[in-house]
C-alpha cells in the first residue's frame, strides 16, 4: 500500500465539514439504521452507519471516534462477542450512558457479563436474552446496575421453573420500563419509579401453586404504573380463587392491555382497579376451545369482565356515548370485537379445533343480548355501530336490543341482512324504537344473485312512517366496499339513496372496507 | 430611521440583504446579536457567508418562518432527539437540489449562524445521499480522497473482520 502525504491531498467540501455538522450527519445515519432495523441496526462494527462514518477518510473517522454519543449502543451476541471489539466500542463510548443488548443464547455469558459489569453504573438500557441456566450470571449483572438504568428487558428463552431474578429497587432507582418474558422478577421492595411494565408468557414459569402469589406480589410492588401489558401471564382462575391476593390499584394507569385465556379473566380482573380515564384493551382467547353452553366452568364471551366490573373499571360505568360491535369478520379483525370510548374487548377467534369449525354462530344471540349490559348506562349511548357478518345466523330480537338504547342519534348497521332486520324492527315498533334516531348508516354489500327490491321498499316505507310520526330520519349514509361494486350492490345502494332523497333527507355514499359487513377477505 | 422590523445583512462579498427581523431570528447567532445591539439601523456583517449562500439561507428561513417547531428556544430534548424527528419536506428536498459545493456551503453557513432546522434538514439530506453506499461509493460521490495511513488501514481491516464476524 502506498503512503500518502496528507498535506498534499486536496480536500473536498464534504471532507472539510465542521465536526458538529459531521456528527449530525452520522447521528442521522445512525438514527435511520436503528429506525429501519431496530436495535440490531446498531450492532457494533456491523452497523451500516459505522462504515460510512469511519471508513471513508481520516477526518470523518476522527470526528466519529471522538463523538461518544454515536457509540453508546453495545450489542453482544454469540458471534459478535470478540472482547477486543466490545472493549473498543466501550472505549469509544467514553462516559456516555450505555444501551446494552446481550443475546446470551449460544454465548459464553460469563465472558459477556464480565465485559459489561464494570460499566453497569453507566447503563441506561439493558436487554438480555438468556436461558434458565444462565440466570445466575444475569442476576450478577443486575446487581451491578445503578440509578441510570431506565429500561430493563429480560427475556428467558423458555419458562424458568426453578429460578427467578431478584431486583433491588434501591439500586435501580431510575427504572421506568421493565419488560419480562418467561421468568419471574422479584423486586425486594416497592419500585415506585416504574411506570411501564410488560409481562409476557409467565404461565409456565415458577412453581405452579405459587404463580398467583408471584404475579400479584410483583404487581403490588408497582403502584405507579401508567402502562401495563400482560400476555399469557395471569394465573389460572382456580389458583386465584384459592389464594388470598392483594387488590391491585393503579391510580395512575393510562393503558392496561391484557391478552389471556377467557376462562382466567374474570377471576383475575376482579383484583385490578384502574381509573376511568385509562385505556383498556382486553383480548380474551379460547385458543381453539370455545366455551360450552352447559359447562359452568367455562366463561362465555360477554362474561369475561369480573362481577365488580363497574367499580374496578369505571370506564364501563361512566359516560360511554359510543358503542361499537363487530361480529364475524373473516380476517384481520377478531371474531368478536366490542368497543367503547376508551376500551375494547376482543375475542380473536371462536375456532373449535376438535370440531374443525368456527362456533361463533352459536354465540350470536349471546353477544347481541349481552351488548347493552356491558355498560352501566346503555341509555346514554348516542352512537351505536353494529357490523354483523352476512355469514352469521339471523338475530331475531333486534327490537329488544335496540330498546335498550333509547337515546341513540346515529345508528350504523350492516351487513345487508342485519340492516333489513333492523328496518323491519323499526317499522314494527314504529316510533317507539330509537325515537331520537337522526342518522342511519347502511354498511352493505350484496351478492350478485340477490334481489333487494323488497329491502329498499321497506326502507322507503320506514321513512314515510317515521315522517308521519314526526320523527323523520334526517340523514342516510350508504357505506359500500372500496372494491368494484357489482350490479346488485349498486342497485340496493341506489334505491336507498333515492328513497332518502325523495323524502328530502341528506344522503352520502362512502367507500369503506368493512371486513365484517362487506365480507371482504384481505388475505 | 428605517423600518424597525427589518434589518440589513451584509454578506462577505458585500452583498446587502434587507430582511424581516422575525426571519433573521431563526438564527440563534443573529438573534443574540440583535438583542445585544438593541434598536439600531446598523447593518450586520456576515463575514463567513457569500451572497449566493446567504440568498439561499434567507430563502429557507422565509419559507420556514411559521414553523411551530422553530428551534430558537431552549433545546430540551437534545440534538439527537431533534435529528430523529427532523422531517425533510418536498420543499426542503427541492431547496437542496443544488450543486454539491453550494449544498455544503449552505449547511456550513447554517451551522455558523446556528439555524438548527436548516442544519438538521441539510444533514438529513446528506445522510440520505450516503445511505446504502459503500465507503468507496461515498468517496466517489463527494470527491473525497482515501487518505488513511497504512497503520490506519490495518485498524480498518481489523474492524472489518469484527464486522464480518457473523
Amino acid at each position: 500500500m502506498q503512503m500518502r502525504d496528507h498535506n498534499l491531498i486536496a480536500s473536498s467540501a464534504a471532507a472539510d465539514l465542521p465536526p458538529k455538522v459531521l456528527e449530525k450527519i452520522f447521528a442521522a445515519l445512525r438514527s435511520e439504521s436503528i429506525a429501519e432495523l431496530g436495535p440490531s441496526g446498531d450492532s457494533g462494527f456491523r452497523a451500516p452507519w459505522v462504515q460510512a462514518a469511519t471508513w471513508v477518510c481520516r477526518r470523518w473517522r476522527e470526528v466519529a471516534l471522538t463523538t461518544p454519543a454515536l457509540w453508546s449502543t453495545i450489542r453482544i451476541r454469540a458471534r459478535a462477542c470478540e472482547p477486543e471489539a466490545i472493549n473498543t466500542l466501550l472505549k469509544r463510548a467514553g462516559e456516555e450512558d450505555l444501551e446494552v443488548v446481550v443475546n446470551g443464547l449460544g454465548l459464553d455469558m460469563r465472558e459477556a457479563c464480565a465485559l459489561v459489569q464494570p460499566h453497569g453504573q453507566r447503563i441506561s438500557m439493558l436487554s438480555i436474552d438468556f436461558d434458565e441456566l444462565q440466570t445466575e450470571m444475569v442476576q450478577m449483572l443486575l446487581m451491578h446496575l445503578g440509578p441510570k438504568l431506565v429500561n430493563l428487558q429480560l427475556f428467558c428463552d423458555l419458562p424458568a421453573v426453578r429460578y427467578g431474578l431478584g431486583l433491588d429497587p434501591e439500586k435501580v432507582s431510575g427504572l421506568r420500563t421493565l419488560v419480562v418474558r418467561h421468568i419471574y422478577v422479584h423486586p425486594k421492595t416497592e419500585i415506585s419509579s416504574l411506570t411501564e411494565l410488560q409481562l409476557d408468557q409467565l404461565w409456565g414459569a415458577g412453581e405452579r401453586e405459587q404463580r398467583g402469589q408471584l404475579l400479584y406480589a410483583i404487581l403490588a410492588r408497582c403502584p405507579n404504573l401508567e402502562i401495563l401489558e400482560l400476555t399469557d401471564t395471569i394465573p389460572r382462575a382456580e389458583l386465584v380463587k384459592s389464594g388470598t391476593l392483594p387488590m391491585l390499584e393503579f391510580p395512575k394507569m393510562r393503558s392496561l392491555a391484557v391478552n389471556e385465556l377467557a376462562n382466567d379473566l374474570p377471576a383475575n380482573l376482579a383484583y385490578f382497579k384502574v381509573p376511568a380515564s385509562a385505556e383498556l384493551h382486553i383480548t380474551a382467547r379460547y385458543d381453539s376451545c370455545p366455551p360450552e353452553w352447559d359447562d359452568e366452568t367455562t366463561v362465555l364471551p360477554m362474561h369475561v369482565l369480573p362481577g365488580n366490573q363497574f367499580e374496578n373499571f369505571p370506564m364501563f360505568a361512566e359516560e360511554t356515548r359510543d358503542l361499537s360491535l363487530t361480529l364475524g369478520a373473516r380476517c384481520c379483525l377478531p371474531d368478536i370485537m366490542v368497543m367503547g370510548g376508551n376500551w375494547c374487548i376482543d375475542i380473536p377467534t371462536m375456532e373449535d379445533s376438535a370440531e374443525s369449525t368456527n362456533r361463533l354462530p352459536e354465540f350470536v344471540f349471546h353477544v347481541l343480548d349481552g351488548l347493552p349490559h356491558i355498560v352501566l348506562r346503555p341509555e346514554i349511548v348516542k352512537f351505536l355501530d353494529l357490523h354483523i357478518s352476512q355469514h352469521l345466523p339471523d338475530f331475531d330480537d333486534w327490537a329488544a336490543l335496540l330498546s335498550e338504547f333509547p337515546n341513540v342519534l346515529a345508528l350504523t348497521v350492516g351487513g345487508r341482512r342485519a340492516f333489513n332486520a333492523v328496518i323491519k324492527a323499526l317499522r314494527a315498533y314504529k316510533d317507539d324504537l330509537l325515537p331520537k334516531l337522526f342518522q342511519l348508516t347502511a354498511c352493505i354489500a350484496v351478492k350478485i344473485d340477490v334481489n333487494t327490491k323488497a329491502n329498499a321498499r321497506a326502507f322507503g316505507a320506514l321513512l314515510v312512517e317515521r315522517a308521519a310520526a314526526g320523527k323523520s330520519l334526517k340523514s342516510l349514509i350508504v357505506s359500500v366496499p372500496e372494491i368494484p361494486l357489482n350490479d346488485a350492490t349498486v342497485r340496493l345502494a341506489g334505491s336507498l339513496v333515492a328513497h332518502m332523497a325523495l323524502r328530502g333527507g341528506r344522503v352520502r355514499v362512502e367507500r369503506t372496507a368493512c371486513i365484517a359487513c362487506h365480507g371482504i377477505h384481505k388475505h | 430611521m428605517g423600518d424597525s422590523n427589518r434589518l440589513t445583512l451584509v454578506a462577505s462579498d458585500g452583498g446587502k440583504f434587507v430582511v424581516d427581523k422575525e426571519v433573521v431570528q431563526m438564527s440563534v447567532l443573529l438573534k443574540n446579536m440583535i438583542e445585544d445591539l438593541g434598536e439600531t439601523d446598523e447593518s450586520i456583517p456576515i463575514p463567513n457567508v457569500t451572497s449566493p449562500v446567504l440568498t439561499k439561507v434567507i430563502e429557507f428561513c422565509e419559507n420556514h418562518r411559521t414553523d411551530a417547531a422553530r428551534t430558537d428556544g431552549p433545546n430540551v430534548d437534545g440534538d439527537d432527539a431533534r435529528m430523529r424527528t427532523a422531517v425533510v419536506s418536498d420543499w426542503d428536498r427541492q431547496f437542496f437540489d443544488v450543486d454539491q459545493d453550494l449544498m455544503f456551503e449552505i449547511i456550513v453557513a447554517a451551522n455558523y449562524l446556528d439555524i438548527k432546522s436548516l442544519v438538521d434538514v441539510g444533514c438529513k439530506v446528506v445522510a440520505d445521499m450516503i445511505k446504502g453506499k459503500s465507503p468507496q461509493e461515498i468517496r466517489d460521490l463527494f470527491d473525497i480522497v482515501n487518505d488513511f495511513s497504512p497503520e490506519e488501514e490495518a485498524a480498518l481491516r481489523k474492524e472489518n473482520e469484527w464486522a464480518n464476524d457473523r
